[in-house]
């Protein structure tokens, strides 16, 4: 990708990944370590894994994200708002490509 | 098979993903399902707490879905295993096979399944591997029974195409069976007519295995 497409990238995948809904790729769970290695638990680690993948094409004026998204609302929801907040940065940086949101996985 | 329940409590998780159930049958899978992974991996990943981190895991859709697939099964089988590792009977564990093998199949990630879009230039698209994973964690919400494989039966990347949802599943000893498939079937409607666009015209659920309990505690 071309600077100017690495940027944008970026910049979307910021807007993607802080779109309520959007989770991260973690999975809540660790080992606690002890006497008792067998003991497991499972626990929130609330990692900032990278949520979202945004690729950027000037080349064909394509946008395309994939996402993996909680059940906090219904999934067509989130996938509309993570659509609206790459469309509106699209239009606020004088861009006009097509854009394709997936939801690739879903947990919670 | 082990016939001495370890006290542990958390031997039942520890048996579903590492004891009993013979590897053989989940490495008979695909591993580029799961981008080179098996669900045996991605087990031992689990039970590892996820250390040291791997990104192509961690970013891998298909993986996620597996992951989370076998989490939500040891957290509800590992109820039933402690109820029947209290008897000390021996098991018959083809149940759990099966499901761990469909878990697997369901991870892939499939055919792009649309949304209405209102906005121009814009789509929105759920991949099957998702869907089927919302299929599971409607049968995981229903009591008594488990989310085997599942299958979208039609053309499902076309708005307005009928499909046809077709489940199996397994039930737990104790529960009505018709009352299980029905409160399944409705699960499963609810969940999917939340969260996407697919026209259903039917859903099948057909209960291929019961799981009973050992003989003394019916």
């Amino acid at each position: 990708m071309a600077t100017t497409e690495i940027d944008l990238a970026a910049t979307l995948t910021a807007l993607v990944e802080s779109t309520p809904g959007v989770t991260g790729l973690y999975l809540p769970t660790r080992v606690i370590p002890g006497r008792d290695t067998g003991r497991r638990v499972l626990t929130g680690l609330h990692l900032p894994v990278p949520a979202a993948h945004v690729v950027v094409d000037e080349a064909r004026q394509a946008v395309s994200a994939s996402i993996g998204i909680d059940m906090s609302a219904p999934t067509s929801d989130i996938g509309e708002a993570v659509c609206a907040r790459i469309r509106r940065q699209l239009a606020l940086t004088g861009h006009d490509m097509s854009v394709k949101v997936t939801i690739a996985y879903t947990t919670g | 098979m082990n016939t001495t329940p370890d006290p542990a409590p958390d031997a039942p998780v520890k048996h579903l993903l590492e004891g009993d159930v013979p590897a053989s049958a989940v490495l008979a899978l695909e591993p580029e399902d799961l981008d080179g992974y098996t669900i045996d991996d991605l087990a031992d990943y689990l039970e590892a707490g996820m250390t040291p981190q791997d990104p192509v895991i961690d970013t891998s859709p298909s993986c996620q879905i597996a992951l989370a697939a076998l989490i939500r099964l040891r957290s509800l089988t590992a109820t039933y295993l402690v109820d029947e590792a209290a008897l000390g009977e021996p098991r018959n564990d083809s149940w759990l096979v099966a499901l761990l093998q469909n878990i697997s199949m369901d991870s892939r990630t499939g055919r792009q399944i649309p949304y209405r879009s209102v906005t121009r230039q814009t789509e929105l698209v759920i991949t099957e591997g998702a869907v089927r994973g919302l299929i599971r964690a409607a049968g995981d919400m229903v009591h008594g029974i488990l989310v085997g494989r599942s299958a979208l039966v039609g053309d499902v990347t076309v708005i307005d195409e009928p499909i046809t949802v077709e489940v199996d599943a397994t039930v737990i000893w104790r529960n009505s069976i018709p009352d299980a498939a029905e409160r399944l079937r409705d699960a499963i409607q609810d969940k999917l007519a939340r969260n996407t666009d697919l026209t259903i015209r039917a859903i099948t659920v057909t209960i291929s295995d019961v799981h009973t309990a050992p003989e003394g505690n019916r």
